[in-house]
C-alpha cells in the first residue's frame, strides 16, 4: 500500500507540475508554430537568379535605351547607350550578385558607371575583349523607395561612345546575370536569432501576466502576437540586413543588436511598471510648471530658429506658395482667392521668380528644376551678397493669389504676415526669414501645450518634459515649424484641442471657459487647415458624451448638459464664420483644385469612378515600402523638397523604436486598466486622423475620380503628433517598468536625431561634412 | 546646497564631456566647387598628337581659392613613350599671367585613356573667382607622341582652348579639386560659419548665433533640473 500510495503521489505530483507548466508549454509551442511559420515564409521567399542574354529574348527583363544587336562570330552583343537600364524583378531583400559581360571597342575610352537601383555600385572601363564584370547590391527591405523592392535596376551611367545608335564606338552587353550572393537559409543566424529574441519578449511578457483575468489575456493574444508575428519578421530582418551592410561601423552595429537585446529587459520590467504606477507622483505647483514651459518654449524656439537660417530660401514643401499668399496679403492688401480676378498679375511676383533664380533653387533641387540638380552644395564661388540684398519695387512684387494655397482659410496666413509687414522695407530673403520666424513662434508654442496634456495625463512633470522636448526636437517637425507653411499653426490648434480633450476627460465638471475654449480652438483649427478636421469629430464626441445626462432626464439635467455644448459651438462657430464671411465678402466663387474643399466638390461633381476596393488594391500595391516612407522617413525627418533624407540607418532605428512602443502600448492596453481611457481616447484621435486622411482626403478627393492617390506625406498626420508621441512612450516606459530614466533618454534620442539631421543639412546644401 | 549634489557634478561633467566629444568631431569643409568636363553625351576626340614641345593650354575660372590637384585624361596611343611632360599652371593677376605652380612627369608613367593626377602640396593659390590656366608641353618626336582628350561640342563662357597659342573649339577633359579643410569641429568653425551664413544678412547672422546661445545654456538647466 505504501508503495502504491508513493507511485500515486508521484504521478500527482507531476500532474500537478504538467498542470502548472502546461500554459508555458503552451506557449511556446504556439510560439515555435510562430517562428516556424516566418521562417518558412523566409524559406519560400526566395530571391530572385535570373540571367538576361543579348541574343536571348528574356521576358522578365525589360530594357530601356539600348542601341542595336551586333553579331560578331558566335557572339552577339547589344549597344549599351548612355543612362540605359536593364531591370530585373526582384523577388525579395537579399544581397544580391551582379555579373555584366562587357566589351567596349577600341575607340571607347570613357568609363561607365554602374548603378543598381540608383546607387552607384562601381565603375568599370571595358576592353575591347570581352569580360565578366562582377558587382555586389543589398537589397534592403527599409531601404526601398518607392517600386524599389520589388526591381532591381542596373544603370549604366555616362557610358561613353555614342548617344545613339549606329555610330562607331560604344560598349557592347552580352550578358548580364542576377543571383543571390549568399543562400537565403532558414537558419541563418543573423536573421533567425533576433526573430528568437522577438519571440523570447512575447514569452516573458505571457508570464507577466499571470493573474490577469481571461478578458485581457484574450486581448493580449489577438492584438500583440499578429503584430508580433510581422514585427519578429520585418523589425530585426531589417535591422540586421543593415547591421551587415559592408562598410558599418561594428559599434553601430553593436548598438542596434543592443537595442533589441533591451526589448527583453523591458518586457521582464512591465510587472514593475504596475508597482510604480501605483505610486502617485506629488503634484507640481503652477510655478514649477511654469518654469518648465518657459525651458520648453526656449529650446524649441532656439532649435526652430537655428532651422529658420539655415535651411536654404524656398527649398522646404510648398514654401513658395505659403509665401506668396502671405506676400499677397501685404503686398496687393487682400486675402488671396481664386478668379475672377479684377487685375491679372503673374502667379508668382517677378521678385519672387527673380529670388528663385538668385537662391539657385532649380539647380540645387529635383523638385525645382524638374531634372537631376547639377549642384552638388550651393557653390563657393558665387555672388551672394547680391542674393542677400535683393529686393524689388511694390509693382514687381504683386501676384495673383496665393499659389497652390490659395484656397486654404486665411488665418495662419494672416499672423505670418505680420513680421513680413515689419519687414517690408528688407530684402525678399530677409522677409522670408521674418515669415519663417512666425512659424518658429508657432510651433514652439505647440510643444508647450504638448506638455500640458502629457501633465494632464499622468500628473507628472516628467512626462510633460518628455513629451515637450520631444515635439521641440523632432527633426520633420522642428523643419516644417521653420518653413513659410500653415501645417503649423494646424499643429499648434490641434495639440492645444488634445490638451483641452484631455481636460473634459479628466475634469470632474466642464467649465464653461473650457467649452468655449473647445470652440474657439475648432474654430480656429477649421479657419487654418481643414484636413484636421477628424479631431473635431472626436473633441465633440467626447463632450457630448461627458455631458449626456448619466442620470434621469430633466430639463435640468438637460440644460446643464447642453450649456457646455452650446458654448463650444458657439466659440466654434464664432471663429470659423467670421473669417469666411470676411472672405467671401472681398474674394470671389470659391473651388480651385489642391484644397481638401475644392477636391472634395470636384469628386462631388464627377462622381466616383474608382471604387475604395481598387484603393485598398491600389495602398497595398505600395506595400510596406509606402508605409515605411509616410510613417517613418516623411514623419520624422526628410528634408528640402522632401529630397534630403537622413542617414538610412537612422530610419531603420526609429522603426525598431515603433515596433517596441507599439507592443508595449498593446500590453498596457491589455493588463493596466488605469490607463486604458486616456489611451483609448489618444488613439481614437490618431485614428479619426488617419481614417480622414487616407479615407476623406485620399480616396474621396483624389483617387476616387482619378485613380491615383493625392501624395500623402508624414507631416499630414502631424495635428495629432502630441498624441502619437505620448502613446509611444507610454509603450516604452510600460516595457521599461515605468523607469524615470526613459523619460530622461527620449529627449536625449530626440537631441541626437536634432543633431543628425542638421549635419545632414549642412552637408548637402552647405558642403560641411561633420563626422 | 541644492546645486552642488553629487547627482549635478555628474551631470555637468557629462555635459562638459559631451560638448568636447562634439567640438573634436573631424569635420570637412569644401572650399571650391570640384570641376569636371562633362560629356553631355558627346565622344571625346584626341586633340592632336603632341611632341616636339606642343602645347595646349586651357583657360578656366577657379571657383575656389587654392587648388588641391589638376587631372587630365591623356592618350598614348597603346604604347609607353619615354620623355617628359611638362605642367605650367597660371594665374591671371593684375593684368598679366603668373605661374603658380609646375611640374613635370615622366611619359612612362601615363596609362593609355585614364586620367593622370597632378597633386599639389601645398594646394596652389588660386584666389577665389581668378581666371586660371594651364598649360601642358611634351617634348620627344612623333614616336613618343601623346594626345589629350577633349570635348569638341563644350566651350562655355571662360573656358579657352588654345594648341600651340592657336585657340580651337572644345574643353580638355579635366578635373579640378579644390582642397577640402579639414580639422576638428572647433577648429573649422570660422570656414563653417562662412558657409552656413551664405544667405544671411547681419541681423539674421546674430539670430542664428542667439539661437545657438540660447539652447546651450538652456538644455544644461534641463539636464539639472529633476522634474
Amino acid at each position: 500500500m505504501p508503495h502504491q500510495r508513493n507511485v500515486r503521489n508521484f504521478y500527482l505530483y507531476h500532474a500537478a507540475m504538467l498542470r502548472r507548466h502546461v500554459r508555458d508549454i503552451a506557449t511556446l509551442a504556439g510560439l515555435l508554430l510562430i517562428a516556424s511559420a516566418i521562417l518558412a515564409g523566409l524559406a519560400v521567399a526566395a530571391p530572385t537568379r535570373a540571367q538576361f542574354i543579348a541574343a536571348e529574348q528574356s521576358d522578365p527583363v525589360t530594357l530601356h535605351n539600348f542601341g542595336e544587336l551586333r553579331q560578331e562570330g558566335t557572339l552577339t552583343t547589344r549597344r549599351v547607350l548612355s543612362g540605359a537600364t536593364l531591370t530585373f524583378a526582384a523577388n525579395g531583400p537579399a544581397r544580391y550578385r551582379m555579373t555584366l559581360a562587357l566589351a567596349a571597342d577600341a575607340a571607347t575610352v570613357e568609363t561607365v558607371t554602374i548603378a543598381v537601383n540608383g546607387v552607384a555600385v562601381g565603375t568599370v572601363r571595358p576592353e575591347p575583349t570581352m569580360r565578366d564584370y562582377t558587382f555586389e547590391y543589398t537589397l534592403l527591405p527599409a531601404a526601398w523607395d518607392l517600386d524599389m523592392r520589388d526591381t532591381l535596376t542596373i544603370g549604366f551611367l555616362d557610358a561613353s561612345g555614342p548617344a545613339s545608335s549606329g555610330q562607331p564606338g560604344g560598349i557592347w552587353l552580352s550578358r548580364a546575370e542576377v543571383g543571390p550572393y549568399s543562400p537565403w537559409a532558414m537558419l541563418r543566424p543573423e536573421l533567425f536569432v533576433p526573430n528568437l529574441l522577438i519571440l523570447l519578449v512575447s514569452y516573458l511578457a505571457i508570464r507577466a501576466i499571470r493573474g490577469v483575468g481571461h478578458v485581457q489575456r484574450v486581448l493580449f493574444l489577438s492584438l500583440p502576437f499578429p503584430l508580433l508575428a510581422l514585427g519578429s519578421w520585418f523589425l530585426p530582418s531589417a535591422t540586421l540586413l543593415a547591421a551587415y551592410q559592408p562598410g558599418l561601423h561594428p559599434l553601430r552595429a553593436l548598438g542596434i543588436l543592443g537595442l533589441i537585446a533591451l526589448v527583453p529587459l523591458g518586457a521582464a520590467g512591465a510587472r514593475r511598471a504596475e508597482r510604480r504606477a501605483a505610486q502617485t507622483p506629488q503634484r507640481a505647483s503652477r510655478r514649477q510648471i511654469a518654469h518648465d514651459l518657459a525651458l520648453i518654449f526656449i529650446v524649441a524656439l532656439g532649435f526652430r530658429l537655428l532651422w529658420v537660417v539655415l535651411v536654404p530660401p524656398w527649398l522646404a514643401p510648398d514654401e513658395g506658395s505659403h509665401f506668396a499668399y502671405v506676400a499677397h496679403i501685404v503686398e496687393n492688401g487682400e486675402i488671396p482667392h481664386p478668379p475672377p480676378y479684377e487685375q491679372i498679375y503673374p502667379t508668382f511676383s517677378p521678385e519672387f521668380g527673380q529670388s528663385w533664380t538668385n537662391t539657385l533653387y532649380s539647380r540645387i533641387s529635383t523638385v525645382g528644376g524638374g531634372s537631376v540638380p547639377d549642384l552638388v552644395h550651393f557653390p563657393i564661388a558665387y555672388d551672394y551678397e547680391s542674393v542677400r540684398e535683393y529686393k524689388a519695387a511694390p509693382p514687381d512684387r504683386y501676384n495673383q493669389a496665393g499659389g497652390t494655397a490659395t484656397p486654404y482659410p486665411p488665418l495662419y496666413y494672416l499672423i505670418a504676415a505680420i513680421p513680413y509687414q515689419l519687414a517690408w522695407d528688407a530684402p525678399i530673403l530677409s522677409r522670408l526669414f521674418a515669415s519663417r520666424s512666425a512659424s518658429a513662434l508657432l510651433g514652439a508654442l505647440s510643444c508647450i501645450f504638448g506638455y500640458l496634456m502629457a501633465y494632464e495625463l499622468r500628473r507628472d512633470r516628467r512626462w510633460g518634459m518628455a513629451l515637450g522636448l520631444s515635439m521641440a526636437l523632432l527633426p520633420m517637425y522642428s523643419f516644417i515649424s521653420a518653413s513659410v507653411n500653415n501645417d503649423v499653426a494646424m499643429v499648434l490648434s490641434s495639440t492645444i484641442l488634445a490638451w483641452l480633450v484631455v481636460r473634459v476627460l479628466r475634469q470632474p465638471t466642464i467649465s464653461p471657459r473650457l467649452a468655449a475654449a473647445i470652440g474657439i480652438v475648432s474654430g480656429s483649427l477649421l479657419a487654418i487647415k481643414p484636413t484636421a478636421a477628424a479631431l473635431l469629430a472626436v473633441a465633440g464626441s467626447v463632450l457630448f458624451w461627458r455631458v449626456f445626462p448619466r442620470s434621469r432626464l430633466s430639463l435640468r439635467s438637460i440644460w446643464s448638459g447642453a450649456r457646455p455644448l452650446i458654448l463650444a459651438g458657439s466659440g466654434l462657430a464664432g471663429i470659423y464664420c467670421l473669417l469666411p464671411l470676411y472672405r467671401l465678402a472681398t474674394l470671389g466663387a470659391a473651388g480651385s483644385t489642391g484644397s481638401v474643399e475644392g477636391l472634395a466638390s470636384a469628386a462631388l461633381v464627377q462622381g466616383s469612378r474608382y471604387s475604395f476596393l481598387s484603393y485598398i488594391e491600389f495602398q497595398q500595391r505600395a506595400g510596406l515600402t509606402y508605409f515605411f516612407w509616410l510613417f517613418i522617413k516623411t514623419f520624422w525627418g526628410v528634408f528640402g523638397w522632401l529630397e534630403l533624407y537622413m542617414p538610412e540607418d537612422t530610419y531603420i532605428l526609429i522603426a525598431l523604436f515603433y515596433g517596441i512602443g507599439i507592443v508595449g502600448l498593446c500590453a498596457q492596453f491589455a493588463f493596466h486598466a488605469q490607463t486604458r481611457s486616456q489611451l483609448t481616447l489618444l488613439c481614437g484621435l490618431i485614428f479619426a486622423q488617419l481614417v480622414f486622411m487616407f479615407l476623406i482626403v485620399d480616396y474621396f478627393t483624389s483617387f476616387a475620380h482619378s485613380g491615383s492617390g493625392l501624395g500623402l506625406q508624414g507631416r499630414y498626420f502631424f495635428p495629432v503628433l502630441a498624441p502619437a508621441l505620448f502613446v509611444l512612450f507610454s509603450g516604452w516606459s510600460y516595457l521599461c517598468g515605468e523607469h524615470r530614466l526613459f523619460l530622461r533618454l527620449v529627449p536625449l534620442g530626440m537631441l541626437i536625431l536634432q543633431l543628425i539631421s542638421l549635419a545632414t543639412i549642412v552637408a548637402k546644401y552647405y558642403g560641411v561634412i561633420i563626422g | 546646497m541644492k546645486w552642488l549634489t553629487i547627482r549635478h557634478r555628474i551631470i555637468a561633467i557629462v555635459v562638459v564631456l559631451m560638448v568636447i566629444l562634439l567640438g573634436l568631431l573631424p569635420v570637412r569643409v569644401q572650399t571650391g566647387d570640384d570641376f569636371r568636363t562633362p560629356m553631355n553625351g558627346a565622344t571625346a576626340i584626341p586633340v592632336a598628337p603632341l611632341y616636339n614641345n606642343a602645347t595646349v593650354t586651357q583657360e578656366f575660372p577657379a571657383s575656389g581659392k587654392a587648388i588641391a590637384s589638376l587631372s587630365l585624361q591623356l592618350a598614348t596611343y597603346q604604347r609607353r613613350n619615354s620623355g617628359t611632360l611638362f605642367l605650367t599652371v597660371r594665374a591671371y593677376r593684375d593684368a598679366e599671367w603668373r605661374i603658380i605652380g609646375e611640374q613635370a612627369v615622366d611619359k612612362r608613367e601615363l596609362v593609355d585613356n585614364l586620367f593622370h593626377v597632378f597633386t599639389f602640396q601645398p594646394p596652389l593659390e588660386a584666389q577665389g573667382a581668378e581666371q586660371i590656366s594651364f598649360t601642358i608641353q611634351v617634348d620627344g618626336d612623333d614616336k613618343q607622341a601623346i594626345s589629350w582628350w577633349i570635348n569638341p561640342d563644350w566651350q562655355p563662357t571662360n573656358y579657352r582652348l588654345l594648341v600651340n597659342g592657336v585657340p580651337r573649339g572644345g574643353t580638355g577633359n579635366f578635373i579640378v579639386a579644390y582642397e577640402q579643410r579639414t580639422g576638428l569641429l572647433f577648429q573649422t568653425l570660422p570656414e563653417i560659419w562662412g558657409r552656413v551664413s551664405i544667405f544671411l544678412d547681419p541681423v539674421w547672422r546674430l539670430v542664428l548665433l542667439m539661437s545657438i546661445l540660447l539652447i546651450v545654456p538652456t538644455s544644461i538647466i534641463i539636464l539639472l533640473r529633476d522634474p
